[in-house]
Order: structure tokens, then sequence, then C-alpha cells
């Protein structure tokens, strides 16, 4: 938590929206990258990031203390979920067609366009293979694997043990290595050979 | 079982090699897994993989941002209402499952018990019932009284219908097969129905000494009959006739029995009743005194019909009225020997039993029958009840009240909390 953190939260627990506002600006990256590559869909995300910080706006005074990026994550991935659920009942937008979608891959800033093309398709399998993990797994790993969050971080914006982040963290990442494996020409040349 | 702890180890493998390249190892388990994968090639191919893993998640460019997420004006704050906020469900909640607890607790340890007014009033039908019938059979039985005089009249009437019959050497009536037929389905009531024959004996009795009278003079019967009907009109009785009178036979050969027809719902029990002819005054008179006393009797329907719902003597079921014979009357000039029994409305058929029932004995009377033999029993009264013991409350309802509530309320506490889980870090 950054040293003005104390003092931002208590203000925008006293209603101060530049406070507030002032939080979101420092975290809304995270928040939709996380979004993101949960759900797999940039434009499905920019609803869940906005949703994510009306909710927090509306909590915030029922945060008690500890990492302030931990509890807006845990907020963006439990909005995630709940699109994910509502998707799934409503199929008409299959998750799997976003994820095809080429915006959802940044464009290589090394020069080649066959290089860049092959850079881009690595992307997205690999949000494939993101995307194909139980929400559980996945959550885990684009907080430890994508965000950089550490063990605890992520223990406490999941809501659980930091035993059973390890434990789904191993799985979520052999599984990703299996669904890779199945594109070796796609593979950086150092990890062919794996 | 020895591949699932195969998979156990391996999953455990998995996780410290999947920790290691992260660094959250204690040394014990720095130390393991560099053991392993100093010894096994495919740890180190395990963790070859998981290390590519890491690295290409990791290579996953940062998304740049649509648009910014700040919030330009506060979001309208919604007004819960107060029954979802978690803490009053769940203290509501909670106090309806004290209460149920309470009142089951109490209900077993005979602490509190069912107020006496439910129990009671349960009771109080029972005995209303009972009382009801009681007044019935009583009532049967006081009418039955004043019928007996009127009887013992008209049956002394009809002796000196006879006698006066003899002397004017004239076709008398009839011989009163009514009487006769009275006197067995007396019998036959006793044989079905004791109770129900106790009152028609009276009745009985006296028409017995009627009908031990005319057996005397079996001729005068059949003479009777033959004659044309100028004294007093008798019509058998039939039910569901309205008026069930006893006519008198054309066809005397068939002595069929006529049933004493009493229909339910009767206003009046079978009085006695006599034509009117050309009878002499004082017969007449008698005739009609008695037919007004036994009219007026107070009788209540149903006694009237219990007591006189008597199955006749076995006989062909397909007979229709007019082939029973009537009582007889004395014959002409003899009004008061005329006898006629007239019965109630006609008896109500719903029960399918109807006009059979009072003709074959073979049918089972209606449900409806012998009131004064039912014997309702009351209904017990709880067994917890005494009014010595226990708080009183209506225990019953208090508790099915309480486990509503606490089903209710656990029910909206649940989806508050989840709707606040998936809305809220």
């Amino acid at each position: 938590m950054q040293p003005d953190e104390p003092q931002l939260v208590e203000d925008s627990q006293q209603g101060n929206l530049s406070a507030f506002n002032t939080i979101v600006e420092r975290y809304q990256s995270q928040v939709y990258n996380v979004a993101a590559r949960i759900l797999g869909d940039r434009f499905l995300a920019e609803d869940v990031a906005q949703e994510t910080f009306i909710s927090a706006h509306r909590a915030i005074k029922g945060f008690r203390g500890g990492s302030l990026k931990a509890w807006l994550l845990r907020i963006a991935s439990n909005q995630s979920y709940d699109t994910i659920r509502s998707k799934k009942r409503r199929p008409a937008d299959s998750l799997e067609e976003s994820m095809e979608n080429p915006n959802f891959s940044v464009p290589s800033s090394e020069p080649g366009p066959e290089q860049m093309a092959l850079q881009s398709e690595l992307q997205e399998k690999i949000q494939q293979a993101i995307s194909s993990l139980p929400t559980d797994q996945r959550a885990v790993l684009v907080f430890i694997d994508v965000q950089g969050l550490s063990y605890d971080e992520t223990a406490e914006a999941v809501g659980t043990s930091i035993g059973t982040v390890k434990s789904r963290l191993s799985r979520a990442r052999a599984r990703v290595r299996d669904a890779l494996m199945e594109h070796r020409e796609l593979l950086p040349d150092q990890f062919r050979q794996v | 079982m020895p591949g699932l702890f195969r998979q156990t180890d391996d999953d455990r493998q998995q996780e410290l090699l999947s920790s290691y390249i992260d660094g959250e190892l204690t040394d014990d388990e720095v130390r393991e897994v560099e053991e392993l994968l100093g010894s096994s090639d495919d740890a180190r191919q395990e963790l070859a993989g998981l290390k590519m893993s890491v690295a290409l998640i990791g290579q996953l460019p940062e998304l740049a941002l649509p648009r910014s997420f700040k919030l330009d004006v506060l979001p309208e704050q919604q007004k819960s209402p107060w029954w979802s906020s978690l803490w009053a469900t769940g203290l509501v909640t909670s106090m309806a499952t004290m209460l149920l607890v309470a009142l089951v607790a109490g209900d077993m340890l005979n602490v509190l018990t069912q107020t006496r007014a439910a129990a009671i009033e349960s009771v109080d039908s029972a005995t209303t019932q009972q009382a009801a019938s009681s007044a019935a059979f009583a009532s049967a039985e006081s009418a039955e009284a004043p019928l007996a005089p009127p009887l013992a009249a008209q049956a002394a009437a009809f002796e000196e219908s006879v006698d006066s019959a003899a002397a004017l050497d004239e076709p008398a009536a009839a011989p009163p097969v009514a009487a006769n037929q009275i006197s067995r389905t007396r019998e036959a009531a006793a044989d079905i129905n004791p109770a129900a024959a106790s009152p028609l004996a009276a009745v009985a009795g006296d028409l017995a000494v009627v009908s031990t009278s005319a057996d005397e003079e079996p001729a005068k019967s059949e003479t009777a009959a033959d004659a044309p009907s100028t004294g007093p009109q008798l019509r058998t009785l039939s039910a569901p006739a309205t008026e069930g009178t006893l006519v008198q036979e054309d066809d005397p050969d068939v002595p069929v029995p006529a049933p004493l027809a009493a229909p339910a719902g009767a206003p009046g029990i079978a009085s006695i009743a006599a034509a009117s002819s050309d009878a002499q005054a004082p017969e007449d008179a008698t005739t009609d005194v008695t037919t007004k006393a036994i009219e007026e009797s107070p009788v209540s329907a149903g006694a009237s019909v219990e007591a006189l719902a008597l199955p006749a003597p076995a006989a062909d079921s397909t007979q229709s009225a007019d082939d029973q014979v009537p009582l007889t009357t004395g014959g002409e000039g003899s009004d008061a020997g005329a006898l006629a029994i007239a019965s109630a409305p006609a008896l109500d058929d719903d029960d399918g039993v109807g006009a059979a029932s009072l003709t074959n004995p073979n049918v089972p009377m209606p449900a409806t029958a012998s009131i004064e033999t039912q014997n309702i029993a009351p209904t017990p009264i709880d067994e917890n009840i005494s009014a010595d013991e226990g708080i009183e409350l209506p225990l019953r309802q208090l508790e099915i009240g309480a486990a509503i509530v606490v089903l209710l309320f656990a029910t909206g506490s649940i989806l508050v909390t989840r709707r606040r889980r998936s809305s809220v870090a």
C-alpha cells in the first residue's frame, strides 16, 4: 500500500469523490487488464472495470485496511465471474469468438511482419489457454503471472489460503504448458525443445 | 489406491517445482526440490515446462485502457429495504430460531402445553353431536308415547266397528293386516335394531290387540276387501309417497305387509288418520280426534324415521305399493274403524336406498338410521392437557409460525449474503 493510500481511503469514506478518483486512476489499468485476461474479451472487460469502481465506491466504507490493490482486484475478479456466468446462461456472444478478436493482441514493437504475426498468434494461443482454465485457477494465474502479485496478495484477493493459491497456480501453469506444447511451431526457439 | 497416492505425489512435486520458480519455498523444501532435480530427469523436464509457461504468460502485453474509469458523479445510493440488510435478516432469523427451539423444548418437557380452548373445542363438538342424538332419541320416545293412546283409541274404535259390523251383518272391514304387519315389523326391528324397536313396541302392542281381534274374523276381511270401499279409506304406506296412507287393497289374497314408511326429514311421524266417509258421527269424531292428536304429536322427523323405518317382513322388493294389503277398517258405516297411516313426505333417497330399504330387509338401512343407537365417541382430549401443569399457549400454531419465519428469513439471509459477496470484495 502506498503511503498516501490510508488517507485517500479515509477521505473516500468521508465522501470525497476526488480522493476516490485518485484511487481509480492509480489502479484502473490493473483492474482492466485483470478483467480482460480473465474474460478474454476487452469489451466486456471495459464494463466490468466500470462496475468494479462503482461497487468499490459503494463499499469503500466497509474497507477495514489491508491491501487496497488486492481489495479492488477481488471486486474485479468477482465481477468477471458474474459476467462469465451470465454469458454462459446467454451464449449469444461466445467468449471464444471474442478471444479470437485480433484486437486482443497488442502489436509487437519488433520489426518483421512475420514475426509480428507469430507473436500475435502466440499471444492469442496463450490467452486461449488461460481462458480454458477453471475460473479459480484462472484468477490465481492472472494475479501472479500476469499482474505480478505476491502469493499473500493473491490469497487476500481471492479469499483463500496460501496453500490453496500454490496448488491452483501449479495446476494452472501445467495446463497452459500442455496447451502450448500443442503449438510448438509458435513457441520461441528456446522453448521448442521442452 | 496406489494410483491415488502416486497422483498426490506428482501433484505435490509439481506444486513444489512451481513454488520453487517463485521462491516461495522454505529452506527444507528447497533442499528437497534440489535433490529431486539432481536425481530425476522427469522433474527437470517438468520444471522446464513450468518455467516456459511462466515466461510466456509474463510476456503478455499490458492492454491499453480504452478510457478512464473515474467517476464523474457519485453513483446513486440504492436504498435497500430494511429486510435486505444482512444484519436485519440475520437477527430475525436468530430470534425466530430461538423461539422455535424454546417452543419445541417446552413442548417436549411439558413446560408448555397446548391451550385447552383448542382441545376443548373438539371435545365440545363431539359432545354436542352426542347430545343431539340423545335429544333426538328422547324426543322420539316422547313422540311415541302420545301415539300410543291414539292408537289404543283406534284399536278400541276398530273393535267397536267390528262389533257393529257383526251386529249389522255387514261385511266387516278387512282384518287389520297393518296391525299384523306392525307386530311383525316390531319383531323384525327387534332383530335389527333393538333400541328402535322399543319405542314401536308401545304402538305395536296396542295394534296387536286389534290384530288379535281381527284374526278371529278372517272371513270378514275377505268380504270387506271385496266390498266397495265406502267406509273409511285406507291407503297403504309406501315410501317415498308423500302421503303414506294405507289404502284398501283390492286383492286381499295377497297379504303383503304394508311397511310403516316414514321418510326422513318428515315433519311428522306416521300419524294415524282416518279418511272421511259417511261414517257415523261418533266414530268420525273419534277418528278425527285421534287423527288430530296424532298429527299434533311433537315428534321429530329424525326420531320418527328411525322409529318407524323398519324393514317389512321378507317380501318381494319388486312388489308395488298397490300390492300391499292395507289395514282394515270397519265396513260401511263404520268409519271409526278407518285407519290410515299417513306418513311424512317422501323419503330422501339420496343414499340410494329409499323405498327398497323399507320393503326389503336385505337392503341395508341408510346410514342415518338408528340415531338412538349411535354412540358418537367424543374426541379424546390431548393427553398432554392438564389444568395443573404447563403454560398454556396455542402451541402448535406458534411452532408452525416460528418455523415459517425461520425458513423465510434464513433463505433471505442466504440470498443477501450471496449478492453482497458477488458485488463487494
